[in-house]
C-alpha cells in the first residue's frame, strides 16, 4: 500500500538530495560535458561529427555494430522463443534455481564462450583439428557473423529464462482453454506472445546493448571495424582527450538509449518492476515434466558443449595440434590460485565498492519509489533502468576525459572511477532487488516498535536490518556480479595491469597461447562460483517463502 | 482504563483535507467503532490519536492529559502514551517467535526476566496461543498471527486499545469468531477500546457506542449501535449501516403516494418535511402478502438463501429487495416465482425530506 502524503522524516529529504547529487555529479554533469565537446570544432575548426561522418572508416563500424547488436539480439530470440514456447505448451515451469541458472549470462562475460569455442573449434586443437580441411568451424575466421552467433548463444538462456517468467503464470489457464476446444495457434498468438513480449524485449534489449557495448569478445575475434573497439583504440593511442573518441561514446550512448526505449516501448510490465510472485511450480502431467526436463536438458547440455573448450583448457595439460589434449592437471588451476590471486583482491575491492554503493543508493530510490504517486514511480524506475543505456566504454571516455580536463584528477589511478562506472551500471539491476527487500518491510512493522518503545537505533538493528538483509544481500550480489564481468568499463579505467581485476585478468590471459590454461582454470573458478552463488540464492528465496509473513487467511495453522 | 477527548482536530496532506475540526469523547472502559468508507480518514485519526502523526490542529488528551496540542506543537512520543494498537496486517514481526514478539515491549520496559516472562505467557494463554510461543509467524495462520499482535498490544496492560481493522484479511468464519473474543477481552479486561473498521457488521456487534464518518472525513452521527441503526440522522448513515430500500414518495391531499399508489405507512413524516419524500427501509422491515392491502409490485428476482428468501420486487419502477425468513414464507405460502405479483407494506419507515435516486438495476 502506498504511503503517498506521509510526512517524511529529515533523513529521507537528505537521503533524496544526495542521490540527486550523486547521480548529478558522475553521471550528468561527466555526459554532459562528452555531449558539449563531441559536438563541439576541433583544433582545426572542423566539426568532429561531420569528420567522423564523412569517414567510412566509421560509417562501416557504425553499421557494422548496429549489425551485430541486432543480428545478436535477433538470433537469440530466435534460439529462446521455441524452448520457452514449448515449456509453455507442456504446461511447466522450471524450478527456480534453473530459472535462475538462465540469468548466468549476466555475470559471465560473452568473450569466455568465444575462447572456449576458439579452443574447441579452432583449428589448433580439439573438433577443428579434426575437421581441418574438410570444413572450417573456427569462429575467428566468421567475422561479423561469428560475434553474432557467439553472443547469441550466449544470451539465449537468458531470454529463455526471461519469457518463461513472463508467460508460465497463466500457462496452466492456457491448457485449460485448450482442453475446452482453443486452439494452441489462437492461444499462441493471443496469450503466449502478448505474455512473452515484456520479457523477450527486455531480454532482446539487454542483448542488443550488451553487444554493441562489448569491447573483448570482438577483440577475441579480431574484430576492431565496430563502435566500441575503435573508441578503445582512439584514447590508447590518441590519448583521453580525443574528440574522435568523445564523438564515438557520444554515438554509442545515443544508439544505446535508441535501442533501450525502443525495447522499453514494448514492455508493458518493466521487468525491473517484476515481484517474484511467478516463481511458482506449475503442476504438469508426469509426461510432460518428463518432455520439458529433457527439453531443458538439451539447452543446457548445448550450453555446457559450448563452454566444455574452455573446461577441457583449464584441466588439459599439453593440448597442441591433437583432438584431444595429451595429459591432464590441475596445474592451471595451482598457477592461477598461485599467480592471479591478486586479481580476485582488486576484484572484490572494485566490484565490492560498487555493489555497496549501488545497495546504498539502491534502498533510498525503493524507498522514495515506495512513497512516490503510481505514476512517478514508473518514471523514476524507468529513469533508473535508463541508465542501461549508458554503455561501459562511453561511460569510461567521459570519465577519462573528466581526468584528461583535470576536473578528476583526484580520482585518477585510484580506481575510485572504476567502482564508480561499476556502481551506476549496476543499479539498475540493484534496484529491483532493493525494492523486493524493502516491500518486506511494511511501514507497521516500525509503528509497532516505536509504540514499544524501541529507540531509532533499535528498529534500525532489531527490525529493520532483519527484514531487509536477505534482499539486500541478493542487491549486493547482483551489483556484484554484474560489475564483475563488465570488462568495457574495466578495459579503460584500470589504473594498471596488476590492479586490474579477474575478469580482464582472465581475458589477458586468455589472449596469450601460454596463458590460455591459466585463464580457463581462473574463468571455470569463476563460473562455478556464479553457479553456486545462483543455486544457493534460489534454495534462500524457497527456504524463506517470500509470502510468509504475509497475513493468511486459512483458518489452521500451515504444517 | 482511559478517556479520550478529541478536540478541533484538523489534519490536510498537501491540499487534501483529511480531517476538518473533528472533536469526539470517548469514555472509560467503552468498546467505541469509528466506521466509515475506505478512505475516510479513519486511520489517521487512528495514527493522531497513537502519536504516529501529528495533527496541524487541535488537541489530543488521555486521561486529562494533553497528548498532541497542535498549538504549541508538543506531543508525546507514541510509547508514553499508554496505548496498545493492533494493525491491518498484524505487524508481527517475522523473524522474531511468538514469545519474542509478545514479550518486546516488556523487554524495552526494562521489565526483570522472570516477570516479563510471567506477563508474555500470561498474555500468550489470554489469546489461546498457549503451546505456541516457539513458532515463527511463517509458521501460523492468519487468526493466529493477528491474536499474536493482540497478546503484544495487551501485554503491557494499556489503558487503551487501537484496533485499525485487525479482521479485514481473515476469512468470514473466522471474522466471526475473532470479533466476539475481542468483545470478550474488552469486558474481562476493563480496557478501553477504539475500534476502526468499514464493516457495519464488526461495529454493531462489538461496539458500545458507533460514530459514523462520511467520505470527507466528517461525522455523521454519533450514538449506540441500536440508535444509529434504528434512527439514521440521514441517508448516509442509513445505507451506509446495512442494505438499504428506497421509494420516492410524494404527498398529495394529505396521502403519501408511490407514483399513482397510495401506500399503507406504520409511520408518517414529521409534519414540517415538504412533499416529496423518500421512505427508507431494510428488507427485514418488508411485510410481504399476495393480497390485501399495501402497495402493488413485481417479483422481479427470487433468491432462496437457506434461511431466508430474497426477494427483489419492482414497485412503480423502483426496486426494492426484502429478506422474508424461509419458514415464515414456507408457513404463509409466500413462495413467489418471477413474474409474480404481490402486496408489499411496512413494519417500520425512515423518512427522508427529500429525493433520494432509488435503485433501477435487477
Amino acid at each position: 500500500m502506498k504511503a503517498a502524503g506521509r510526512r517524511e522524516p529529515p533523513l529521507v529529504h537528505l537521503a533524496v538530495a544526495l542521490l540527486f547529487l550523486f547521480l548529478l555529479l558522475f553521471l550528468a554533469l561527466p555526459v554532459g560535458r562528452l555531449v558539449l565537446s563531441a559536438l563541439g570544432d576541433n583544433a582545426s575548426g572542423h566539426s568532429t561529427f561531420a569528420l567522423l561522418l564523412a569517414n567510412p572508416l566509421y560509417l562501416d563500424s557504425l553499421i557494422g555494430s548496429l549489425a551485430a547488436s541486432a543480428g545478436a539480439a535477433l538470433l537469440a530470440a530466435m534460439l529462446a522463443l521455441p524452448p520457452a514456447w514449448t515449456l509453455w505448451r507442456l504446461q511447466w515451469q522450471p524450478p527456480l534455481a534453473v530459472q535462475l541458472l538462465g540469468f548466468m549470462p549476466l555475470f559471465v562475460p560473452p568473450f569466455m564462450l568465444s575462447l572456449s569455442l576458439q579452443s574447441l573449434l579452432g583449428r589448433g586443437g580439439g573438433l577443428g583439428f579434426w575437421l581441418a580441411g574438410r570444413i572450417d568451424l573456427d569462429p575467428s575466421q566468421w567475422g561479423l557473423a561469428g560475434l553474432i552467433v557467439i553472443e547469441a548463444i550466449h544470451y539465449a538462456p537468458l531470454l529463455l529464462s526471461l519469457v518463461v517468467l513472463s508467460t508460465a503464470p497463466l500457462a496452466r489457464d492456457a491448457g485449460i482453454a485448450a482442453h475446452l476446444g482453443d486452439g494452441w495457434a489462437r492461444l499462441t498468438r493471443r496469450v503466449f506472445l502478448p505474455l512473452g513480449m515484456p520479457g523477450l524485449a527486455f531480454g532482446m534489449a539487454i542483448t542488443f546493448l550488451k553487444t554493441l557495448d562489448d569491447l573483448a569478445t570482438p577483440l577475441s575475434l579480431g574484430l576492431t571495424n565496430l563502435i566500441a573497439p575503435l573508441a578503445y583504440f582512439r584514447v590508447g593511442t590518441h590519448g583521453a582527450g580525443d574528440l574522435v573518441a568523445a564523438a564515438l561514446a557520444l554515438v554509442l550512448i545515443a544508439v544505446s538509449m535508441l535501442a533501450w526505449t525502443l525495447g522499453a516501448g514494448r514492455m508493458r510490465q518493466i521487468p525491473m518492476t517484476w515481484n517474484g510472485t511467478h516463481l511458482r511450480p506449475d503442476a504438469a502431467r508426469p509426461g510432460q515434466q518428463h518432455l520439458a526436463a529433457t527439453l531443458l536438458a538439451a539447452v543446457a547440455g548445448f550450453t555446457a558443449l559450448c563452454y566444455s573448450g574452455m573446461v577441457v583448457t583449464a584441466f588439459a595439460g599439453v593440448w597442441s595440434h591433437t583432438l584431444w589434449p595429451e595429459s591432464w592437471g590441475l596445474q592451471h588451476f595451482a598457477a592461477a590460485l598461485a599467480t592471479e590471486s591478486a586479481s580476485f583482491i582488486n576484484t572484490l575491492r572494485y566490484c565490492g565498492t560498487a555493489a555497496l554503493i549501488d545497495v546504498v543508493i539502491g534502498l533510498a530510490i525503493a524507498y522514495v519509489l515506495r512513497r512516490a504517486p503510481a505514476r512517478r514511480e514508473l518514471r523514476l524506475t524507468q529513469g533508473v533502468a535508463g541508465l542501461l543505456g549508458v554503455p561501459g566504454v562511453a561511460l569510461a571516455i567521459t570519465y577519462l576525459q573528466c581526468v584528461d580536463s583535470g576536473i578528476a584528477i583526484p580520482f585518477d589511478a585510484t580506481g575510485v572511477l572504476l567502482a564508480l562506472a561499476f556502481a551506476l551500471r549496476g543499479l539498475p539491476f540493484a534496484l529491483p532487488a532493493c525494492s523486493y527487500a524493502l516491500r518486506g518491510l511494511p511501514d507497521a512493522h516500525l509503528d509497532a516498535a516505536r509504540l514499544s518503545g524501541a529507540s531509532t537505533f533499535l528498529i534500525a538493528w532489531r527490525i529493520v536490518l532483519p527484514a531487509l538483509a536477505f534482499g539486500l544481500v541478493v542487491a549486493f550480489l547482483i551489483s556484484f556480479g554484474i560489475a564483475a564481468v563488465d570488462l568495457s568499463s574495466a578495459m579503460l579505467l584500470i589504473p594498471s595491469e596488476t590492479e586490474a581485476p579477474a575478469a580482464y585478468t582472465i581475458y589477458l590471459n586468455m589472449q596469450t597461447s601460454t596463458g590460455r590454461g591459466t585463464g580457463s582454470a581462473l574463468a571455470v573458478l569463476a563460473i562455478a562460483a556464479v553457479a553456486i552463488v545462483l543455486t544457493a540464492t534460489a534454495a534462500l528465496i524457497a527456504r524463506r517463502d517470500p509470502g510468509a509473513a504475509a497475513p493468511r487467511s486459512e483458518h489452521g495453522a500451515p504444517p | 482504563m482511559a478517556n479520550i477527548q478529541i478536540d478541533h482536530l484538523g489534519k490536510r496532506y498537501g491540499d487534501k483535507t483529511v480531517l476538518a475540526d473533528f472533536s469526539l469523547d470517548l469514555t472509560d472502559g467503552e468498546c467505541f467503532t469509528l466506521l466509515g468508507p475506505s478512505g475516510c480518514g479513519k486511520t489517521v485519526l487512528l495514527r493522531l490519536i497513537a502519536g504516529f502523526e501529528k495533527p496541524e490542529s487541535g488537541t489530543i488528551r488521555i486521561d486529562g492529559q494533553v497528548v498532541t496540542d497542535a498549538g504549541d506543537g508538543s506531543s508525546v512520543s507514541p510509547d508514553r502514551r499508554g496505548l496498545g494498537m493492533v494493525f491491518q496486517d498484524y505487524a508481527v514481526w517475522p523473524h522474531m517467535s511468538v514469545f519474542d514478539n509478545i514479550a518486546y515491549p516488556l523487554k524495552l520496559a526494562g521489565i526483570e526476566i522472570s516477570a516479563r516472562r510471567e506477563r508474555t505467557l500470561r498474555a500468550i494463554e489470554l489469546v489461546g496461543l498457549a503451546g505456541l510461543d516457539a513458532r515463527l509467524p511463517s509458521q501460523l495462520s492468519g487468526g493466529q498471527q493477528q491474536r499474536v499482535a493482540l497478546a503484544r498490544a495487551l501485554v503491557s496492560e494499556p489503558r487503551l486499545l487501537l484496533l485499525d481493522e485487525p479482521l479485514n484479511n481473515l476469512d468470514a468464519n473466522l471474522r466471526e469468531e475473532m470479533r466476539f473474543e475481542i468483545k470478550a477481552l474488552q469486558q474481562k479486561l476493563g480496557i478501553t477500546i477504539l475500534y476502526v473498521t468499514h464493516d457495519q457488521e464488526i461495529a454493531l456487534a462489538i461496539a458500545d457506542r458507533i460514530a459514523v464518518m462520511d467520505e470527507n472525513g466528517r461525522l455523521r452521527q454519533l450514538g449506540t449501535p441500536e440508535e444509529v441503526y434504528e434512527r439514521p440522522v440521514d441517508d448516509f448513515v442509513f445505507r451506509f449501516l446495512g442494505i438499504a430500500n428506497f421509494l420516492p414518495v410524494s404527498r398529495r391531499d394529505g396521502a403519501l403516494c408511490v407514483g399513482d399508489q397510495a401506500g399503507d405507512w406504520p409511520s408518517l413524516p414529521p409534519a414540517h418535511y415538504g412533499d416529496t419524500l423518500t421512505a427508507g427501509f431494510r428488507p427485514g422491515d418488508v411485510q410481504l402478502s399476495r393480497d390485501g392491502a399495501g402497495l402493488t409490485g413485481t417479483i422481479r428476482r427470487a433468491s432462496f438463501l437457506g434461511a431466508q428468501f430474497d426477494y427483489l420486487i419492482d414497485i412503480g419502477g423502483a426496486l426494492i429487495r426484502t429478506a422474508l425468513p424461509s419458514h415464515d414464507a414456507l408457513a404463509l405460502g409466500l413462495l413467489f416465482d418471477e413474474g409474480d405479483a404481490c402486496r408489499v407494506g411496512f413494519h417500520s419507515v425512515q423518512w427522508f425530506d427529500r429525493a433520494i435516486p432509488t435503485s433501477d438495476k435487477v
